[in-house]
Order: structure tokens, then C-alpha cells, then sequence
């Protein structure tokens, strides 16, 4: 059994007299540990994945596994709570806190955590020790990303969600942050599920799912993946 | 003109969006404009009304009174002027009332007045003497209805009723309210009773007895068409006072030459009659000297007739003896001529008898005689007719017989047979020989011979008859000789009888002859005596009148006496009275006349100073609610703008001018201030007001409110309405639209993070947990806002803490009034013209009662204070008999020295709000007006804490030293524990008691009082529910500002996995502790407001208790956080349907 596994999963939006289908049947697994990409355009439907994978939102049709439990029959308490414990989230713009330093950033989440990780411990292993206590204004993109990850990280999630989470970054700093994404599932055996809509970052990947016009084109596995450095932009 | 329907389009949809905040914004303007314009105008309102219903009521402009009553000159002199438009004499007088002796003005009403018409309530006016419409106050309300029947009595004992009113019981037939009046609960001064009127009633003025007018009623023309409160009416009226007094004193100067005139000529007949009443004094002693004259001349001609009575009694005795005596003679005379008459009688008799006897014996001689003689005669006459039988038969026969036997018939026959069947001769019948004659056997011979015998023996017989009769003629004539002799015998007995007879008679005569004369002798004497008695018993009526002339003549003399005394004391007294009187009239003055115009009536300018309060109220208030409004639309217009700036960007971009761009704000500022503007305005000019007035209503007797619209008010708050949101969103908006729009296009920088100052005190952050950080840092991120919403909060507590604060400032009134000054629970009005024993009864009912604990002796009199630029106050004086033991009745404290007075030492005490009002402080002088118009000047001693009312409290020296008069003590306090049982039972007992007018109990008048301060908290309700309605808007909108601003961050957290009220809580930690912080300031705020507003609402005659009640900051506080707590839900739901993904994915 995947640690992730999305079934026949369908998400449909309103605006007015249309309905804009989403997410059109989409089923994939995940398994834990994996470093895994969602690759597709824009408006193909990936973020909505992603928010429903994260337990920001719920799906009109299909299941959502999660470690056995079915997030999809999850009330908006158990999402949050599901959210709160088990899910780490990384923004294209960050969303840090502006009002609180690196390091309260990331208390704000170790703190309402249950297995929340030493918030020292994790910054070092971000490499933000020295920035800990400068506010977000005074971080750059990447070490505010840095900041992020570290954020979502200190909970000690079972999964890491990134949406574009180099998207507003330049090259070396994005890379930056996909070593390090690559490293935290690794090292934390932390799955880790990428959206992007970069194909270079695919072969970086232990699995590749392809989402196109609201349906999973192709899924690919990668049985021997890059490291970062071996990509080319 | 290119079409630009698109920005139109978008300003719609903005507004459509945002709905939220347009109402937020529509609303605070709303509130600030409804609340100031409504303020604003109430004042005016209630002025407009008071002086609508004067103008229909006709209420005077002038009105004259006098101390001698307003005649036909006063009249004359008003009735010429020019400017006067109505001029009328009224009759009113001041009584005491129905059972409990309310004190009522007793006004006269006619159907033709004009002027001060009555507003009746219920009912209807008096059309009859003994019809009365009264008071509609609750007063009177309370007590009676409709068809009741009530008395009035004299207020004062010395006069009577009668000498002003004809009626003295009444019928109810109505309820009614007057113009002059225009409070609930009082009704002037008087000099009856306790001074106070409680109570106005109507009655026809027909009613009154009065030979002048009491009071003249004028208005003006002038006066028709001006507010009586502008300054040129009031100037104008002031200009007229000042004209007509001289003009009327000129007058009264000619009244008094006429009354003194008047009096001298009464003094005059005062003079004659006095001389009169000396004059009858003298007659009376005149006339009993008279009456003892005549008594004694009564008395000598008594004795005189006793002595002639005594002389006619002696005659009269002297006469009867001689009448006594002629009678004795008179009978002895008349016996002795008796008895020769009866001897000669006797003697007469005897011979007379012998005759008779005589005469009998000759008598019986005859009748003796006659007896043969008669038979003689008789058979002589037999024997003659037997022949003369025969012989005629003896005819008859021969004629027969000539007559053959043969030729006779048988009847003839038988016919001679039967009449001669009788006839016989010598034993033969002739019928038989007849018979024998026709048978033939007897001859006629025979029958003749047979006859022939017969006849000649019948002749024989016949002569031998006569001759004895001849003898028995011869003896009777012997006897009848014999007769004749005693017969003349007898006629000499006869004529010796009448001699006797005559001689008798004679006697008789001169026997009658002789009575007659006794008897008028007797009759004579008879009346002598009778006239002896009458004399007798007329001298014992003289005897008896002259007693009782005499025991009169005493009596009167005694009367005479004693009522001399009498008579001449009063006849000195009265010579002194005039004496008096005609000092009296060389110091008598010219009348005095009282000319007060409208504003001189207490109870109009009162209402004009509660209107003027209410102005003062809508200054600061509204003012500060005002500000508030429009600092939280200006942070809501710039917040708004703040979050547009990509879109202005864009427009910009797109090429349209700044004037485009803007125009989209100003539309979305401009539509909902006026439209808040309009909606406040009108609710703000017709609910407010109304509210109010209702409130004020329960003190005064007026017409609804009269609604009016105010330029001023309505361009005023327009002007900050829109100046508030359409200049914020000028300047805003300036400023934002000077960059280019590519900087317009980026997101403005998120206010970057700082280290807060507290941060600095390491051991307190380091206590501090991560939220509390969290919020301290964010606390202090957005200073303005928190500024704002500090500022926000604090105003509405400051209004909401003025507000109970001036409830608890007028409630508590009652409590310190009552509860810590006035320590007795009730004041009894006594009446001193009572007599001794009436004041004795009074006495023992309360020295028996055991509930009362202590008793004090006062003189009450209520006075007038009076300084220009001040409204006149009543001021109750207290002369306590006892000084030292006032303050047990009284607490003569300073409120802020807490220094004690003592009325021994200090003489004259008097009230904080005095004080304050006349600005005395101990050891200046105050000048107060007695109700009989004299001048009081003390010397302030102290100056105590007290509420309501204004008093003075003076030592009975320092009283007697300044007033001529004897202090006279006309009250008693009374202090016993209160209960309503006690205080019914008391006013029982008291209410029997003639010494007693009336009582009046603390706790009543704590009842009343508690009534007319619920007007007050009416406003006050209506501030708070308006500040906590502001306070509502402000902590909603700020925090929607707040949340609307920070949406992204509250969007990562949730995204965190924060519960919902955890998000809620992340940012209302924040809220929670600005409202705790705008609670503090605005306690603060509060507080100056509070003194703020006291000054400004206080009441003339009222203290407010200006120390601010911890409760009211409670209260404020617990409003404030109830509010913030609805908001707080309010945003909950919002935050709840956050949608954090649209959040998080623009970049910022």
C-alpha cells in the first residue's frame, strides 16, 4: 500500500453559470520517502492537487489516502488538525510571518505541533543558525524560502507540499532549495510532493506525475534520480 | 466625453464587494451626524415648543401684581398704550385645599379671557360658582377624580373666606393644565401655609368677592411674531417693565392720596362714631338717674294712698255699723205691725165664723123644705096632664063617636086600640071598652060617664095639693128673713176684712219701700268697700312695680356699671386704633408693584435652562462621538484605498487620468457619507429629540415636541461627515497618486517586523509565551491603528462612563440628600395663630409617640436669592429654637473640607450649590429676599454639602437681631426610623391635630424627586445606547480593518494548522488588549468628560454628586468588552470562511 495514494479524485469550481472542472478523475500513489514532482501548465489543475492533498480543501469525488486515512471523509477539524500534524507547506511567496524573526516563523509552527522538532536543530539543518533572529524583510528570497521549509520542517510532517516552491527564486538559489528538498526526504524519510510547472526539475525525482487539462497524462518513475547538481537549467 | 462605463461598473462592484465597510462607514456617519444633529436641535426643540404653546395658550408677556390689588386707574393707564395687545384683570387668591390642606392658588377664569388659556386635560372649564377644574399634576391626579366634591378653606386665620371667594365647595369638573405652570411638581411661593404652592385650581371669576383685581395680564404686539427666548423679545419685555413702573407707581401715588383720603374719612366716622357711643353712655347714666327719681316720687305717693285707704276703710267700716243698725230697727217695726194685723185678722175671723155657721143651719132649713115641696109640685104637674090627657081624648072620642062603628075600617080600629091601650080608668083600660064599644057590647054613655069620674076626681086631687103647697111657701119665707140678717152681718165681717187687708198691704208697701232703701244702702257700701279693695290691691301693684322698678333700676345700674368699663376701654381702644391707624396712614406707602415678565417665571426659564443643558449636552457630547466617527471613517476610507493600490496602478497604467481613478473614491466616500448623513440627519432631528422630550415630559406639562429643521446643525455635521471621509480620501489618495503605477503595481512593502521595546526587558519577554510575543510584536506593528482603535474604544467608554456616571451623579443625589444631609424624615408645618391648647394636644402626640426619636422647633420661610446673570432660587431658611441640636437633623458638613459647622457659632449657614451660584464664601455677605419683600443680609458662616435645594440655616439671634417681628416657630422636624406603616400612622395622628397645617415627609418628596431625576437617566439612557452603538461600529470596523489587512498572515497560519480559534484568537489577543487599554484611557477621558458634562447639565437648584462611581467604569468596561466580544464572534464566522488559498497565492 502507497503512502499516498489519490483515487479517481475530482474537484469542480463554480464561477458563476460555468463549472470549471479541475481535477478530472486524477489517481496517483506516493510512496513514502519518495521525493516525488507534479509536473504540468499552468491552470492544469496541479495546485488544486495539492490543496487537497494538503487538507486546504476537499475533493467532490474520489478518495485521498494519506497513510490509510482517507483525508477526502475528513471534516474541516480533522483537516485542520490533519494539517496541523502531519502536513508541511511550502509557498512560492513564502508566507512568513513578517511581524516575527526566522526563528519565531518556524516556532509558530513548532509550536502547536505534537512532534514538532528542536527548532535550533532544524535551522541549522536549513544552514539559517546565524539568521535566526532577523525579521523576513531582512532575509533574502531564498534563505526567506530557507526559512519556509524550515517552518514546515519543525513539525516534522509526513509530508512536505511545495508549490513552485522555486518559482520566485533565480537558479542557484532554487537549487539550493531542491537540495535541500531533496535531502529533507531522504534524510528525514519525509515524502516530499513538488509542483512545478519547470520540466528540468523531473529527472531530480523519485516519481514524475504528469497532469494535463485536469487528468494525470503519464506517471513516471525514476528508478535512479539526479541529484540537483546534475540538473542544467 | 469618452463613456467610462466601466469605471462606473467598478465602483458599483465596490461597493457591492465591500459591503461591510460601506455600511461601517455609512453607519458611523450615521451615528455622529444622527447623534449631533439630534443633540443639537432638542435644545432648540423644546424650546420651539415651550414657546408654540405659549403663543396658542396666550401666555401674558407682562403681568402685574400689587400689594394693594389692581383698581380701574392701573387699568386706565395700561388700557391707553399703544403697543399693548391684550390687557385683562384676573382674580386669583391662595387657599388651602381638600383634607390634607394642599396650598392652591384659586384662580378666576372667564369665558371672555384671552389670555393664559387653560389646556384642559380631562373634562371641562367651571360654567358654574361651585364648579372647580384642577391641577393636572399628580398632585392632584393622585387624589382625585372627576365628580368629586372638595372645600377650601382660608389660608389664614385672620380673615375669612367669604371676603374673597362666595363659594367654599366645590365640584371636580375637570382637569387642567396652564401656561404659567409648565412643571410637574411646583408651582411657586406663597405666604400661606409652608410656603410652597402645591397645586392651581380654576374657578369661575364670578366666584370672587374681591373689589379689585389681583393680577393684570398684558401682551404685547410686538411679542407676536418673536421666540419669547430670543434677546430682542427679552430686551424689549425688559424695556416695557422698565417704562410701566414708574408710570404705575405714578398711579399708585395717586391711590394712596385716595386710600388715605378714604381712611381719614373712616377715621372720621371712626371719630363720630366713638363720639356717638360716648354720648349713649351718658344718655344711659341719665336716664337711670331719671329712673331713680321717678322710683322714689313712685314711692311717697305710695304712701300717700296707703293713708287715704286707710281713711276710706275706717268711713266704710263706720257706715256699715250705721247699715247695721237701720236694718235691726227696720225688722224689729216691721214684726210688730205683724202681729196686730194677725190679732185683728183673728178676731174678724171668729165673728165670721159664727156667721157661717148661722147661714148653715138656714141653708139646711131650706133644703129641708124643698124636698115635699118639689114633690108637690111634681104631683100637681102629673095630675094637671092626666086631665089634659083625658080631657083632650074625651074630644077625640066624641069625634069618633060621631062617626057610625060600622063605617070605621078595621085598621082605624085597630089603631085606636093600640094608642089607647095605656090609658085606664079604675083599673078598666079604655082600649078594652073601645074594643067593647066596637063590638057593641059598651055604650058611648058608658065610656062618657066612666070619663066625666075621672076627670072630677082628678080636680079634688089638684086643690088639696095646693094648699099644701102654700104652707111650705110660707115656712120658706121665714127661713129666707132670717138668711137676709146673717148675710148682712157677713158683709161687715167682709168689709172689716179688707180693711185689715189694705192695712196689710200698706205694711208691705212701706216694707219694700224700706228694703229698697237698705239695699242701696247696702250696695253703696258694698262698692265703697269694693273700691276700698280695688284701692287696696292697685296699692299693692304699686307697691310691687316700684319693687321691680327698684330691683330694675339696680340692675341696670350694675350693667351700666360694669358696661361702662367695657365701653370705655373699647372706646379707648378704638380712639387708640384710630390713633394707629392714622400714624399708620401718614407712614403708609405708595403700593408696590411687581411687574415680572416671562423670564421673571422660574419655571419658564428652568425649562429653558434644561433646553440650554441639552444644547450644552449636544455640544460635547456629539462632539466627541463625532470625532470618533470620523477618525474610524477616515482609517476605514484610508485602509480602502491602501488595499487598492495595484488596481489604481493598473488603472493608471491603462492610461486613465488621476481625476478617473479618484473619482471611484470619492463616489464610494461621498455615497456613504451621505448617505449616512441623510439617515442620520433624519433620525437624528425626529427620534432624538423625541426621546428626549418624552423624558422631560415627566417634568413638564407641554405639548408634544414641536420637530424642526436646522440648517446650521444639518451643514455643520454634512461638513464634517464629508470632510472626515471625502478629505482623507483627497489626501490618501494625493499621495498615492503622485508614484508612478509600476510602484502603484508593486505590492506596498509589508510594515516589516521590528524588535518592540519590550524585548529590551529580557526577563519579562523571556516570561512572556510565544503568542504573547507574537501579539506584543504585532500590538506594536501597526501603531496607528492601534492608536485608532485605542482612541476609538476609549471615546465610546469615556461616553458610555459620562453617561452612568451622570445617572449615578443624579441617582445618587437622592441617596446623599436623604441618606447623609437631611437625617429627619419629615417637616411639620404649624400653624402659630393656633390656641394654647390646640399646641398642647400637638405636643403630647409627639412627646407620647415612642418611634420619634428627636424633635426640633423651626421657623421655616422660603426666599428668594435673587443677582443678575443668575436665575432666581428659592431658598428655604430653617431658624432652629434649638442650634446646637440641628446638626442631629441636619449634617452641616463641608463636602471637601469635611469641616463642621455649628449654627451657635457660626451663625448663618448655607448650601454648597448657593454658594457656588451667588459665588459667596464664608465671611461674604448674601442678600435674600423675604415673601413679604424685605431684604435678609447674612453673613455666611459655613457653606455645607447638600443636593437639592438651597437652604439657609440660621441662629434665632442672629434672626431676631435682623427682623423686627417676634420669631414665631412655624415647623418641626421630626426624626424616627423610617417605615411606611410609622409614617401613615403619623400622618393620622397629625392630620387631627389643628395645629397642624401640613406635613411633609422626606421619603415623599424622595419619591417625587426620584420621578423627575428619571428624565434625566432617560438621556443618559440615550447616550449609552448610543456609545455603546458607536463603540460597537468602531471595534468592528477597526478589527475588520485589522483582518482585512493581515489576511494573508491569518491565512498562513490556518494553512499552519491553526484550529479556528486559534486564528480567531491570534489576532483578537491583539483586540482584546487595545480594548482593555482603550477601557483604561477612556476611564481616564471618561472622568474629564464626566466633570465636563456636570458643569455643563447642572441644575440651579441641584448638586450633582460629582465623585464618579467605580460602578460606572464597571459598567462602561463590561459594555465595552461585551461589544468587543460580539465583534469578536462577528469576525469568527469570518475568519472561518477565510479562503486561504486564494490568500496565499497572489504575491503580496
Amino acid at each position: 500500500m502507497s503512502y499516498v495514494r489519490v483515487v479517481d479524485e475530482f474537484k469542480r469550481y463554480t464561477m458563476g453559470e460555468n463549472t470549471i472542472v479541475a481535477n478530472n478523475g486524477i489517481s496517483f500513489d506516493v510512496e513514502q520517502g519518495q521525493f516525488a514532482v507534479i509536473l504540468g501548465p499552468s491552470g492544469a489543475g496541479k495546485s488544486t492537487v495539492l490543496n487537497i492533498l494538503g487538507g486546504m480543501d476537499s475533493p467532490d469525488e474520489g478518495h485521498i489516502y494519506v497513510e490509510n486515512n482517507d483525508i477526502s471523509q475528513y471534516s474541516k477539524k480533522q483537516l485542520t488538525t490533519y494539517r496541523r500534524d502531519d502536513v508541511g507547506f511550502v509557498f512560492q511567496f513564502y508566507n512568513l510571518v513578517p511581524n516575527l524573526t526566522a526563528r519565531e516563523n518556524i516556532e509558530l509552527a513548532s509550536q502547536i505541533s505534537p512532534d514538532a522538532l528542536d527548532v535550533d536543530e532544524v535551522m541549522e539543518s536549513v544552514g539559517l543558525t546565524d539568521r535566526r533572529d532577523n525579521f523576513p524583510a531582512q532575509l533574502s528570497g531564498g534563505e526567506q524560502q530557507r526559512v519556509a521549509i524550515a517552518r514546515a520542517l519543525a513539525k516534522n510532517p509526513k509530508l512536505l507540499l511545495c508549490d513552485e516552491p522555486t518559482g520566485a527564486l533565480d537558479i542557484e538559489t532554487g537549487k539550493q532549495i531542491l537540495r535541500l528538498l531533496q535531502k529533507t526526504a531522504r534524510d528525514f524519510n519525509t515524502t516530499v510532493i513538488v509542483i512545478t510547472h519547470n520540466g528540468q526539475i523531473a529527472p531530480m525525482a523519485d516519481r514524475v506525475i504528469y497532469i494535463h487539462d485536469a487528468k494525470v497524462k503519464e506517471i513516471v518513475e525514476n528508478p535512479r534520480p539526479r541529484s540537483v547538481d546534475e540538473i542544467e537549467w | 466625453m469618452q463613456k467610462k462605463t466601466a469605471l462606473y461598473k467598478m465602483i458599483w462592484r465596490e461597493i457591492t464587494s465591500s459591503k461591510a465597510r460601506f455600511f461601517s462607514i455609512l453607519f458611523l456617519i450615521l451615528l455622529g451626524v444622527g447623534f449631533f444633529a439630534g443633540l443639537q436641535a432638542t435644545g432648540p426643540n423644546m424650546l420651539k415648543t415651550a414657546d408654540d404653546y405659549f403663543d396658542q395658550q396666550n401666555l401674558y408677556d407682562l403681568h402685574i401684581q400689587s400689594n394693594y390689588g389692581l383698581d380701574e386707574e392701573e387699568y386706565a393707564l395700561l388700557d391707553d398704550k399703544e403697543e399693548i395687545e391684550a390687557l385683562e384683570g384676573h382674580y386669583s387668591s391662595d387657599v388651602l385645599f381638600g383634607e390634607d390642606r394642599l396650598v392652591i392658588k384659586l384662580i378666576g377664569y372667564d369665558e371672555e379671557n384671552q389670555l393664559n388659556q387653560f389646556r384642559v386635560d380631562e373634562g371641562r372649564l367651571p360654567e358654574r360658582p361651585n364648579e372647580i377644574a384642577l391641577d393636572y399634576s399628580d398632585v392632584i391626579t393622585s387624589q382625585y377624580e372627576l365628580g368629586d366634591e372638595v372645600m377650601i378653606y382660608s389660608g389664614n386665620k385672620d380673615s375669612n373666606l367669604s371676603d374673597t371667594v362666595s363659594e367654599s365647595t366645590y365640584t371636580v369638573v375637570g382637569f387642567v393644565t396652564s401656561p404659567r405652570f409648565i412643571t410637574n411638581d411646583s408651582r411657586g411661593q406663597t405666604t400661606i401655609g409652608r410656603g410652597q404652592l402645591d397645586a392651581f385650581g380654576v374657578v369661575q371669576a364670578d366666584v370672587f368677592t374681591l373689589d379689585v383685581y389681583t393680577d393684570l395680564f398684558v401682551t404685547f404686539k410686538a411679542s407676536a411674531n418673536q421666540s419669547m427666548y430670543s434677546d430682542t423679545y427679552i430686551d424689549q419685555m425688559k424695556d416695557y417693565k422698565d417704562t410701566y413702573e414708574p408710570a404705575l407707581e405714578d398711579v399708585g401715588t395717586g391711590r394712596l392720596d385716595q386710600i388715605k383720603a378714604d381712611a381719614e374719612e373712616e377715621v372720621e366716622e371712626g371719630r363720630t362714631e366713638i363720639e356717638e357711643a360716648k354720648q349713649e353712655l351718658s344718655d344711659a347714666e341719665q336716664e337711670l338717674t331719671e329712673a331713680k327719681t321717678e322710683l322714689e316720687t313712685g314711692k311717697e305717693e305710695l304712701e300717700l294712698a296707703e293713708a287715704d285707704l286707710e281713711e276710706a276703710f275706717l268711713e266704710l267700716d263706720r257706715e256699715e255699723q250705721n247699715y247695721r243698725e237701720g236694718v235691726d230697727t227696720f225688722e224689729q217695726e216691721m214684726i210688730k205691725a205683724k202681729k196686730q194685723l194677725r190679732d185683728q185678722e183673728e178676731t174678724l175671723e171668729e165673728s165670721e165664723q159664727q156667721v157661717q155657721d148661722g147661714l148653715s143651719e138656714i141653708e139646711a132649713g131650706l133644703n129641708q123644705l124643698n124636698e115635699p115641696f118639689v114633690d108637690l109640685v111634681t104631683q100637681e104637674t102629673a095630675l094637671l096632664d092626666q086631665r089634659d090627657q083625658i080631657r083632650q081624648l074625651n074630644q077625640q072620642l066624641t069625634a069618633l063617636f060621631q062617626t057610625p062603628t060600622d063605617q070605621l075600617t078595621d085598621g082605624m080600629k085597630q089603631d085606636w086600640i093600640d094608642e089607647t091601650a095605656e090609658v085606664t080608668f079604675n083599673e078598666t083600660s079604655l082600649s078594652s071598652l073601645l074594643q067593647g064599644y066596637f063590638n057593641g057590647t059598651v055604650t058611648q054613655e058608658e065610656i062618657k060617664t066612666v070619663i066625666a069620674s075621672t076627670d072630677a076626681s082628678l080636680t079634688s086631687g089638684i086643690s088639696e095639693l095646693r094648699t099644701n103647697i102654700n104652707e111650705i111657701n110660707t115656712q120658706r119665707a121665714e127661713l129666707e128673713t132670717q138668711q137676709q140678717e146673717l148675710e148682712g152681718s157677713l158683709q161687715e165681717i167682709e168689709a172689716g176684712k179688707e180693711a185689715l187687708e189694705d192695712a196689710r198691704t200698706d205694711l208691705n208697701n212701706q216694707r219694700t219701700e224700706t228694703e229698697q232703701e237698705l239695699a242701696d244702702g247696702r250696695r253703696q257700701l258694698d262698692e265703697g268697700w269694693a273700691e276700698y279693695d280695688q284701692g287696696l290691691s292697685e296699692l299693692e301693684e304699686a307697691r310691687v312695680d316700684l319693687a321691680q322698678g327698684q330691683a330694675d333700676y339696680e340692675e341696670g345700674l350694675q350693667t351700666f356699671n360694669e358696661e361702662r368699663q367695657d365701653a370705655e376701654r373699647d372706646i379707648e381702644e378704638a380712639e387708640q386704633e384710630l390713633d394707629d391707624a392714622l400714624e399708620e396712614l401718614d407712614t403708609l406707602e405708595a403700593p408696590t408693584y411687581y411687574l415680572t415678565v416671562r423670564h421673571d417665571n422660574g419655571q419658564l426659564v428652568e425649562f429653558e435652562d434644561n433646553a440650554e443643558r441639552m444644547s450644552d449636552l449636544a455640544t460635547i457630547f456629539p462632539v466627541v462621538f463625532f470625532l470618533i466617527a470620523a477618525l474610524v471613517t477616515l482609517t476605514t476610507v484610508t485602509r480602502m484605498i491602501e488595499e487598492q493600490r495595484i488596481e489604481m496602478g493598473t488603472l493608471k497604467a491603462l492610461g486613465y487620468t488621476d481625476r478617473d481613478i479618484q473619482k471611484k473614491y470619492y463616489l464610494y466616500a461621498l455615497s456613504a457619507t451621505l448617505f449616512g448623513a441623510i439617515l442620520g440627519l433624519a433620525l437624528g432631528y425626529t427620534l432624538l429629540p423625541k426621546v428626549i422630550f418624552n423624558a422631560y415630559q415627566i417634568l413638564y406639562n407641554l405639548p408634544p415636541l414641536a420637530l424642526d429643521f436646522y440648517w446650521s446643525f444639518t451643514l455643520i455635521s454634512l461638513a464634517v461627515a464629508l470632510f472626515s471621509s471625502l478629505v482623507t480620501a483627497w489626501y490618501v489618495l494625493r499621495k498615492d497618486l503622485k508614484t508612478t503605477p509600476a510602484i502603484l503595481m508593486r505590492p506596498k512593502a509589508p510594515k516589516v517586523g521590528k524588535r518592540i521595546l519590550v524585548e529590551r526587558i529580557t526577563p519579562l519577554w523571556r516570561r512572556m509565551n510565544f503568542m504573547q510575543k507574537v501579539t506584543a510584536r504585532n500590538l506594536f506593528r501597526y501603531k496607528q491603528r492601534m492608536l485608532m482603535t485605542v482612541i476609538g474604544i476609549s471615546g465610546c467608554a469615556a461616553l458610555i462612563i459620562t453617561g452612568f456616571g451622570l445617572k449615578g451623579a443624579v441617582e445618587g443625589i437622592v441617596d446623599l440628600q436623604f441618606g447623609r444631609v437631611m437625617n429627619y424624615e419629615a417637616v411639620v408645618a404649624l400653624d402659630s395663630a393656633a390656641s394654647s391648647t390646640e399646641k398642647e394636644v400637638y405636643r403630647d402626640i409627639i412627646a407620647d409617640n415612642e418611634t420619634i426619636e428627636a424633635s426640633l422647633m423651626v421657623y421655616q420661610e422660603t426666599l428668594d436669592a435673587n443677582k443678575s446673570g443668575v436665575t432666581p432660587q428659592d431658598v428655604t431658611m430653617f431658624v432652629p429654637e434649638n442650634p446646637a441640636e440641628l446638626d442631629q437633623f441636619v449634617q452641616l458638613k463641608n463636602r471637601t473640607s469635611a469641616e463642621t459647622f455649628d449654627l451657635e457659632k457660626d451663625g448663618a449657614i448655607i448650601t454648597e450649590k448657593l454658594a457656588t451660584l451667588f459665588e459667596v464664601e464664608k465671611g461674604d455677605d448674601l442678600t435674600l429676599t423675604t415673601a413679604d419683600d424685605d431684604a435678609l443680609t447674612v453673613t455666611v458662616g459655613g457653606v455645607v454639602e447638600n443636593y437639592a435645594g438651597h437652604y439657609l440655616y440660621l441662629s434665632p439671634d442672629i434672626y431676631e437681631s435682623m427682623q423686627s417681628t417676634v420669631l414665631e416657630y412655624n415647623a418641626e422636624l421630626l426624626k424616627y426610623p423610617y417605615s411606611e406603616d410609622f409614617e401613615a400612622e403619623l400622618s393620622d395622628a397629625l392630620s387631627d391635630s389643628d395645629y397642624v397645617i401640613t406635613t411633609s415627609y422626606n421619603q415623599s418628596m424622595l419619591n417625587l424627586f426620584e420621578d423627575s431625576m428619571e428624565s434625566l437617566n432617560i438621556v443618559v439612557v440615550v447616550l449609552i445606547v448610543s456609545a455603546a452603538g458607536l463603540a460597537f461600529i468602531v471595534l468592528y470596523n477597526l478589527t475588520n480593518i485589522n483582518v482585512s489587512e493581515r489576511i494573508r498572515e491569518l491565512s498562513t497560519i490556518k494553512v499552519l494548522g491553526f484550529y479556528d480559534n486559534e486564528v480567531t484568537m491570534y489576532i483578537y489577543r491583539e483586540n482584546i488588549i487595545l480594548t482593555l487599554m482603550g477601557i483604561v484611557a477612556g476611564g481616564l477621558f471618561g472622568r474629564l468628560l464626566h466633570i465636563f458634562v456636570l458643569d455643563t447639565a447642572s441644575m440651579d437648584n441641584m448638586m450633582f454628586n460629582p465623585s464618579l462611581s467605580w460602578t460606572s467604569y464597571l459598567y462602561a468596561a463590561i459594555l465595552t468588552m461585551v461589544f468587543s466580544t460580539m465583534v469578536m464572534l462577528m469576525m469568527h464566522r469570518k475568519l472561518k470562511h477565510v479562503d486561504m488559498i486564494e490568500a496565499l497565492k497572489s504575491n503580496e
